[in-house]
């Protein structure tokens, strides 16, 4: 079936010059530090944590999110911390492009692939890796430190794999992104 | 509705703006809060113990008249859920765990991501609740490096945090 | 049985029929009830071709039976009155046996939502699957679903470090990471590798740090410490465990047998001995050297050469395994059956005898296609890589059908539903469609408009959303609405009984395509555009002529309501 027209609000989405759709109502710390691609939406009540930056001086990149992104209600992207050689940080996190993030879920992940959909409630452990052309169903915990090749479906807690992705994926959803940012459209 | 909250925060403690709060809360020495968490001291108060540190989206509520004590070094992360009696020291309650009501928590537990505690139940100390189904196991084995970790979370909490957010006083 | 709107189900009822889109492949490989439905299929549809190319069949084939070609272009009409005659046959039987499928495995079908992408276990028993599942040969012009693919190795790699493990390795070191990639005994997650030092934090690969490490586990807070297990460096750790693996008795014992028996082997065997790995044996085709060597087996038992071989391990009465079992005071002491399984090697019973096991490795695979031999999806050789050299995928070069507009649906009521027709290719395509309608339970359905035209795929129309672009040259009436590369037609359905309303469509797709260069040589790998120079001086083999490939698709539009009376 195709995805139908979802209409929001013009008041409560702040529309971006480069496309992204940012809800008012979204919780974004520390935007400088920020980076949306274009064409991303952000919807109710997600929380980007930017402030969490490096510690040093200068200019950081805290979570830089690709292009035709969908980012659901209620969804938390917190980048990943650690002590490395005696030195408490956070780190910075890079999701890449048509990445959806289903509602209620927690993202500390150190990098997402492109092309990568990830269900509802699930929680993205602490620098997990997801390559390109990825599947997380609904409710599925990955363990920290652990990495999901590329074309898997994992499910479960902790996470294991279940599925194979055909090589299709890419091209569907791709195609199934750009549909519904096509579709997400100010109520007239 | 909601009536103004009253809190004694410590020096050297940090409770964030954009958080909601009710009822009688101390926050002792070295504790953070984090914006958006949530801390109901509905019942009776909440006190918190030392180096405790509160992430967005946790709840903790108190419903019993007793007050909660919550003791040092504990970590609630993002989602999860305290409404027991009593907890020790060094526990974590890792994304979206769930303390139900009436249970007590010993030192050094880890409530797993997702996972959930019975209600009513003592939790002996170092219990690790984990996976889909809630397995338990109590872990040996020394957790030497979390608490360097721990402290070094804190410092770096204390030092950046302030810069993006504000600080609430005692009222 | 509650028939139910497809549309808005209340949560927590019996799972509801949704509404699917599957294309039917030639090998139509039987389900588990299917060997009675098949009828030999004879059929060519009407349109006429300018190349060689046979039609593509459409219906299904039954296996035993080869089925007539007609290579006439002017393919009479009789023939294509056949097609409704078998059609209704194999759809009565399929939708009888897909009932009785349905209650045996309760709606496998209707369980999953009908996306295009789907799991690939969601597809008829019968051969028909999503598209997104399909493949499309190019030289024999034809679907291909997963089944009529041949599947081979491109190449091994371990999950967890994303590291290519050569081919040559692979078996010696059991199929399993040589780094230091391990899964925890208990929960099966990976485990980190965890300095002593506690201001070192966590190792990454290559740093090496003073104190002693152990492996950790992130989700149930095991580490190897438990056990006794500690390495002196942070690298290459298998090496250290195999160690301990090697030294178990069940190992050492096989070598023994191993060693006594391989010299019956050479003595009696003309054949170079064991292949080298049961999978090249497989794939060669070779199955025939095993039985050979299992036959001079045969003879050399016969023979009575072998001496007598004394074990060198005593197998000792399993008491003191009894014991401890009959002294177990709580659960957490025994392994439960998963944990146990994972560790083969010696599949013991109790949790503190459990040890971290290497992580398997996973294959890339490349297919082919069975008639022809040519390749149809080529992974990167890296493990790193993502993308493919070759990928003859049916998404991007067949029409891609979804259902653009659903009415509910009412017995004996007209209901409108649209259908959208994406095209991937790059110059306009042609399509016409025809409803079977020999299919029992018989809905009454009227296209709209039979046969259209969809524009072309323009990546510069992507960034201008929603244009409306109507194709040069005729402008068919009858179409609901036409966009930059897709066509929409309305068709009225009229159910003729309640239950799951599916309806068989044949779709005949003319497009333009570069002849071949390599037509003739067919084992070649095939190239999706011959490269024909500048613009201005195309190569004289690269011209396109049109082709015409024929399917039948099933399209299924959730469950009818039965009428109010």
């Amino acid at each position: 079936m195709d995805l139908p027209i979802v209409n929001y609000s013009k008041s409560e989405y702040i529309e971006t010059d480069t496309g992204n759709k940012v809800s008012r109502k979204s919780v974004i710390c520390g935007s400088q530090n920020i980076i949306l691609g274009g064409k991303t939406i952000l919807q109710t009540g997600s929380v980007i944590r930017g402030d969490l930056r490096r510690t040093g001086v200068g200019h950081a990149v805290v979570v830089s999110v690709g292009r035709y992104c969908f980012l659901s209600q209620g969804c938390v992207i917190r980048p990943p911390s650690k002590t490395y050689k005696g030195v408490f940080s956070y780190y910075p996190m890079k999701i890449g492009d048509h990445v959806t993030i289903g509602e209620g879920t927690i993202v500390q992940a150190a990098t997402i692939g492109s092309f990568v959909s990830i269900g509802k409630n699930c929680v993205i452990g602490r620098f997990a890796i997801i390559k390109d052309c990825c599947r997380i169903e609904d409710n599925t915990v990955i363990p920290p430190n652990s990495v999901v090749p590329s074309f898997s479906v994992y499910k479960g807690s902790p996470g294991k794999l279940v599925d194979e992705l055909p090589e299709s994926i890419q091209d569907i959803i791709e195609a199934r992104t750009k549909d519904r940012y096509a579709k997400f459209v100010p109520s007239a | 509705m909601m009536s103004r909250p009253k809190l004694t925060i410590s020096t050297r403690a940090l409770v964030c703006q954009d958080n909601d709060l009710r009822g009688e809360i101390y926050v002792g020495a070295g504790t953070v809060l984090h914006p958006q968490c949530r801390v109901w001291a509905t019942g009776g108060p909440i006190m918190f113990g030392s180096g405790n540190i509160v992430e967005e989206n946790a709840v903790i509520i108190n419903r019993g008249p007793e007050a909660l004590i919550i003791g040092d070094n504990n970590v609630f992360e993002v989602g999860s859920v305290m409404e027991g009696m009593k907890i020790g020291n060094r526990n974590t309650l890792e994304v979206k765990a769930h303390v139900k009501p009436g249970t007590w928590l010993g030192d050094e537990c880890v409530i797993g991501t997702v996972c959930a505690t019975n209600e009513n139940e003592i939790l002996p100390d170092r219990t690790v609740i984990y996976g889909s189904r809630g397995d338990r196991r109590i872990f040996t084995g020394s957790r030497a490096n979390q608490s360097t970790v721990h402290t070094r979370h804190l410092e770096y909490l204390m030092q950046f945090l302030p810069k993006f957010n504000h600080a609430r006083t005692s009222s | 049985m509650a028939t139910m709107l497809a549309l808005n189900a209340p949560p927590g009822q019996a799972p509801v029929i949704q509404p699917f889109v599957h294309y039917r492949c030639l090998c139509s490989s039987p389900g588990p009830s299917a060997t009675a439905s098949r009828t030999p299929s004879t059929t060519r549809t009407a349109t006429p071709t300018r190349t060689s190319h046979r039609d593509d069949k459409d219906m299904d084939i039954d296996p035993t039976t080869t089925p007539t070609t007609t290579t006439d272009p002017s393919t009479s009409s009789p023939s294509a009155d056949l097609v409704p005659a078998t059609a209704a046959l194999t759809l009565h039987q399929q939708h009888q046996s897909h009932h009785q499928h349905e209650q045996d495995s309760a709606g496998e079908r209707s369980k999953t939502p009908a996306e295009v992408y789907d799991s690939g276990n969601n597809s008829d028993p019968h051969g028909s699957h999503s598209l997104s599942r399909l493949y499309f040969c190019d030289s024999c012009d034809e679907i291909r679903c997963p089944k009529c693919t041949q599947d081979e190795i491109v190449c091994y790699y371990c999950p967890n470090c994303l590291f290519d493990v050569p081919t040559a390795s692979v078996k010696s070191e059991k199929h399993k990471c040589s780094r230091n990639c391990f899964e925890c005994p208990i929960c099966q997650s990976t485990l980190s590798v965890v300095s002593e030092d506690p201001d070192a934090g966590m190792i990454t690969a290559g740093v090496a740090a003073p104190g002693q490490y152990h492996l950790a586990c992130n989700m149930c807070q095991w580490n190897s410490q438990e056990i006794g297990m500690n390495f002196e460096k942070p690298t290459g750790l298998a090496v250290q465990i195999q160690k301990t693996e090697d030294s178990l008795p069940d190992v050492k014992e096989f070598d023994r047998l191993k060693d006594h028996l391989e010299k019956y082997f050479r003595v009696h065997s003309l054949k170079p001995g064991l292949p080298s790995s049961l999978l090249t044996s497989i794939q060669s085709g070779t199955l025939q050297s095993l039985r050979y060597v299992s036959t001079s087996n045969h003879k050399a038992q016969q023979s009575d050469d072998i001496a007598h071989y004394t074990p060198a391990v005593q197998v000792m009465e399993d008491t003191e395994n009894l014991e401890k079992l009959m002294s177990i005071t709580s659960l957490s002491e025994t392994t439960t059956m998963k944990q146990r399984l994972r560790q083969l090697q010696n599949q013991t019973y109790s949790t503190q005898r459990l040890q971290p096991q290497r992580i398997h490795l996973r294959i890339k695979k490349s297919r082919r296609c069975r008639s022809c031999r040519h390749i149809l999806v080529k992974p990167e050789q890296k493990a790193q890589a993502t993308g493919f050299k070759i990928n003859l995928i049916a998404l991007s070069q067949l029409p891609n059908i979804t259902i653009a507009g659903l009415q509910p649906m009412i017995v004996q009521t007209v209901s409108r539903v649209i259908l959208r027709f994406t095209n991937p290719r790059h110059e306009e395509a042609h399509i016409s469609l025809r409803y079977g309608d020999g299919a029992i339970p018989n809905h009454g359905v009227v296209i709209h408009s039979p046969s259209f035209t969809v524009s072309p795929f323009n990546e510069v129309w992507e960034y201008e959303v929603g244009t409306m672009v109507t194709a040069p040259g005729a402008v068919q009436e009858d179409v609901y609405e036409r966009t930059a590369n897709s066509t929409s037609i309305a068709l009225d359905i009229t159910p003729a009984a309640a239950g799951e309303v599916k309806i068989p469509l044949l779709v005949t797709f003319t497009f333009k395509s570069h002849k071949l260069q390599s037509d003739t040589d067919p084992s070649a790998l095939p190239t999706q555009l011959v490269v024909s120079g500048s613009k201005d001086h195309p190569a004289p083999e690269s011209e396109l002529i049109d082709k015409t490939v024929a399917f039948w698709t099933v399209i299924g539009f959730g469950e009818a309501l039965p009428t109010f009376s």
